[in-house]
């Protein structure tokens, strides 16, 4: 199914802007993640782990997960389609794989900001301060640059399904 | 001269025309199944071997973990 010129246009700026803001948004919460480990001042740092776990549930799962359905969306309305060319398949892997991380990783968030918000428990102690958020960011923020740069060189490469359709519409024509 | 497209085999049967081929995996795809498929390994042998199989944080070696008399951790432990 193709999306009509303007609906295309659309989801292409849906997809290209909550994409992009989810790569800044790891970066800010690489930033927080970095300064937690290195602050001197123990109350700053409970402060940056509890509003890690905020951006994580407000600004990091929407923003991933609009990516993925708006790329979703994105391959099937356009010639493009899902599983036709080797790129579109790889960047869609690194979206399930990353948001999946992401929901996963929610849970360690909250330990963490439960932590950082009881002072003088024995989880405090033995969880703080981690350097598990910097490094779990460090690795997202990698991974969807690859998803960015995939995007935009578009490598050359079809699959056998894509081919077939390739040649069915060359042979129509 | 004979056609080889027309031309028959000892048997007689006639050889089919070649069909065009779909091409295969680009290289970019297998250098990068390949660095994912090692780094999966390396996770795994982390997992196993050094964080006992169970996901906390800090089980790639970043917790700070044992309070120790210096450093941030004490200040941590003092809080």
């Amino acid at each position: 199914m193709q999306l009509p010129p303007s609906l295309r246009r659309a989801a292409l700026t849906v997809h290209v802007v909550t994409s992009v803001g989810w790569l800044g948004a790891v970066a800010a919460f690489l930033a927080l993640a970095v300064a937690a480990v290195l602050s001197d001042d123990t109350g700053t740092a409970r402060a940056l782990y509890i509003a890690m776990e905020v951006m994580g549930l407000a600004v990091l799962v929407p923003l991933s997960l609009a990516s993925f359905v708006s790329g979703l969306v994105q391959s099937l309305g356009t010639t493009w389609g899902l599983l036709r060319h080797y790129w579109v398949i790889a960047k869609l892997s690194i979206s399930v794989v990353a948001t999946g991380v992401l929901l996963l990783y929610l849970s360690t968030l909250r330990v963490l900001a439960d932590a950082a918000a009881s002072p003088g428990l024995a989880d405090d102690r033995a969880l703080l301060p981690s350097t598990s958020p910097v490094l779990h960011s460090a690795a997202a923020f990698f991974v969807l640059l690859g998803a960015a740069a995939l995007s935009i060189y578009k490598p050359k490469g079809v699959t056998r399904r894509g081919w077939r359709q390739q040649q069915r519409r060359t042979t129509a024509v | 001269m004979t056609d080889p497209d027309r031309a028959g085999d000892a048997t007689g049967s006639e050889v089919k025309p070649e069909l065009p081929q779909p091409p295969g995996m680009p290289r970019w795809v297998k250098i990068t199944l390949l660095a994912v498929g090692l780094l999966v390994l390396i996770l795994i042998a982390t997992a196993v071997f050094a964080g006992g199989g169970s996901h906390r944080p800090g089980m790639h070696g970043g917790l700070a973990g044992v309070p120790s008399s210096s450093g941030t951790n004490a200040s941590y432990a003092t809080a």
